[in-house]
């Protein structure tokens, strides 16, 4: 069932006279107990998005439904949904305890029943012992908790998160995560989380949305966005580094590309979706290619140390640069002279035209 | 070690130079309070010539005060005058101060918030008119309410509220900028209406500046003379303090000697309900002024 439905929003807003407009026509249709994260650059209507679906922000255009009714009139308050903004939004003159009592004590609940309920919110989320202090005094993890926290215990099937991770440190980030998904799978809620990091986005979705320029360019389940994207512009932002994008054209069984002096195989399983001479643009991921083995020949330009791994970018001629994946363990230099291959298979084609991806005709 | 008993050295002068300017500011700030004090326990009628002999009290008395707390002079009112008045001035000063709050903050939230047109300007606007001086108001103000009919107390209430709000709201609006919208946003989710979110959580986080509001509101009608002369000073059943103390003291008319020491001791009685009032509100006033320091 369609738990949260967006048709068609459209949202224009002025910021000090500039006129922005963040969401263009965008539609997304969210099932009852997905953890869907939305991913896309900063400043793109995330959080306007989110706003819209809270009731935050009333849309120009367009419809929101929640749990199959139209709830575009409804106040905040009415959509019965919580939220964890980024700044967590926990009133500093109250103390912890005050602070996740307080959706209960607005719906006017009975004392026992506050207490019981923030005692088991609290238990879940490991702050029972710092209920008493006030946010002034607590770390960035534990007032990340108690932002969540606040946010359950309402007991809301729609939960939606401002990027709630980004005021933490890596080491605590990681382990937020986890129990994110944890807490998820645990309760069941439908969350949409709005995030611009790839890592999070990757690790935590059930299903991934891409926002880009005001509609989502891709929905679907994260390694399936990851490894077919649906377009060039999502190929090219999704994934750290991203993929490889290249203009080609189609010549006896070979993709040759247009700058540089790339030739690769074409797989067979595009045999029947482009013609002898048709121009493609086609895709791969960095760690789809395996160097020391092929008759694909570059330079090294350059070298980025991530640490697990080495991200080395490989000029192949005209300055085409593609980015290789190199274990950490491989001594490189620039001006290293490389010869690799791509993985057959790995190939993803899209339409030069319209960026859209090519189907494969048979798999 | 000569280097170090000079530094020394330097350190006791540019502590001395410290304190001596500072016990010169206390003395100017304290003697004129000491002097009012001294002068409201003396019999004495006038104005004391001030030379160092004279600060030493040599006769204490309650004269004066006894006649302000339990001395009838109006026949038509029948209780102890002053008191009376006080407590006019009392009620007509919070009256005052908290309709004070409500427009600036209303007003605050609305310059500060709000998406509406030429908000800068009327901002702008704002800040200036609090450079007039309210006295100056108090003649088209008599007019004004005389047609109204409203040279009462609630006309007083009325004509004084703007006297602060006016300021209070440019300082609302500078208070409400700094609290993050986040809040409300998160309350309005949380399930408060609007209206709602700006009763219980911004009037909370702005706290500092409704006290100081307050406060600014109960001090501009407590103190007031001119305007009260100007409403109800023709009717002594309703005067306030301020007025009460001017005609007892025999400032109201200058035909009469004045009596400072009945003045003085007036000072001191109305200073009372204002120093509980900054004591209460010494916490938030601290935080307010340290919260507009913060404020380009």
């Amino acid at each position: 069932m369609e738990y949260i439905k967006l048709e068609d929003i459209w949202k224009t807003y002025k910021t000090k006279g500039v006129t922005v407009t963040p969401l263009r026509g965008l539609s997304m249709s969210v099932d009852k107990g997905e953890l869907v994260v939305v991913l896309g650059p900063s400043g793109e209507g995330k959080t306007t998005l989110l706003r819209v679906i809270a009731g935050l922000l009333r849309q120009d255009k367009g419809h929101v439904y929640l749990r199959g009714e139209l709830v575009d009139d409804l106040p905040p308050r009415e959509r019965n949904v919580a939220m964890v903004f980024q700044s967590y939004a926990i009133y500093p003159f109250m103390s912890v305890y005050d602070n996740i009592a307080f959706p209960l004590k607005l719906m006017h609940r009975p004392k026992q029943e506050i207490d019981a309920q923030v005692k088991k919110v609290a238990e879940m989320l490991r702050i029972g012992d710092i209920l008493s202090k006030k946010p002034s005094e607590l770390s960035g993890g534990q007032r990340q908790r108690v932002a969540i926290a606040k946010a359950l215990v309402k007991g809301a099937d729609v939960l939606l998160m401002d990027e709630p991770m980004a005021n933490l440190d890596a080491i605590v980030r990681v382990y937020a995560r986890e129990e994110l998904k944890q807490l998820h799978k645990e309760l069941g809620t439908t969350i949409v989380y709005v995030t611009h990091d790839q890592v999070e986005a990757l690790s935590l979705a059930t299903k991934l949305a891409v926002l880009h320029d005001g509609v989502i360019q891709d929905f679907g389940d994260p390694m399936e966005v990851y490894r077919r994207p649906r377009n060039t512009w999502v190929a090219s932002f999704v994934g750290n580094p991203p993929m490889n994008v290249l203009e080609g054209t189609v010549r006896e069984g070979y993709i040759v590309s247009k700058k540089g002096e790339l030739k690769l195989p074409l797989p067979s399983s595009y045999r029947g979706s482009v013609r002898e001479g048709q121009d493609v643009t086609f895709g791969f991921r960095p760690e789809d290619a395996v160097v020391g083995e092929g008759d694909l020949r570059g330079v090294v330009s350059m070298i980025e140390r991530v640490g697990a791994y080495t991200v080395v970018h490989v000029d192949v001629g005209d300055g085409t640069l593609l980015r290789i994946l190199y274990p950490s363990t491989t001594q490189v230099n620039r001006g290293d002279k490389v010869s690799f291959t791509v993985r057959p298979g790995s190939l993803v084609l899209f339409d030069p035209a319209t960026g859209k991806r090519v189907e494969a005709a048979s798999s | 070690m000569k280097g170090r008993s000079r530094r020394l050295a330097y350190k006791a002068l540019r502590l001395g130079i410290s304190y001596l300017v500072l016990i010169v500011m206390a003395i100017w700030a304290i003697i004129p309070i000491y002097y009012v004090i001294m002068l409201s326990f003396s019999h004495v009628t006038k104005l004391l010539a001030v030379s160092i002999k004279d600060l030493v009290p040599t006769q204490v008395t309650l004269q004066a005060y006894r006649e302000l707390l339990f001395g009838r002079f109006i026949p038509s009112i029948k209780a102890p005058d002053f008191p009376l008045w006080v407590a006019h001035s009392i009620v007509l000063a919070a009256a005052t101060s908290l309709l004070s709050i409500a427009l600036a903050m209303l007003a605050g939230y609305g310059l500060s918030r709000l998406d509406m047109p030429a908000k800068k300007t009327l901002a702008t606007f704002t800040y200036i008119i609090t450079f007039l001086p309210v006295t100056a108001t108090t003649v088209p103000l008599y007019l004004l309410f005389a047609q109204l009919r409203l040279l009462n107390y609630y006309g007083l209430v009325l004509a004084y509220t703007p006297g602060t709000a006016v300021f209070a709201a440019f300082l609302a609006k500078l208070a409400i900028d700094s609290i993050p919208p986040d809040y409300e946003d998160a309350a309005m989710v949380d399930g408060l209406s609007r209206f709602g979110v700006f009763i219980r959580i911004v009037f909370r986080m702005a706290m500092p500046i409704v006290a100081l509001t307050a406060l600014l509101g109960f001090l501009g009608a407590y103190m007031d003379y001119a305007t009260a002369y100007a409403f109800i000073g023709a009717n002594s059943n309703q005067w306030t303090a301020m007025l009460g103390l001017y005609y007892l003291a025999g400032l109201y008319n200058y035909a009469s000697a004045p009596n400072y020491n009945i003045f003085a001791a007036g000072a001191v009685l109305m200073g009372i309900p204002l120093m509980a009032l900054f004591l209460v509100s010494q916490r938030m006033m601290t935080r307010a002024y340290s919260s507009l320091a913060g404020i380009k």
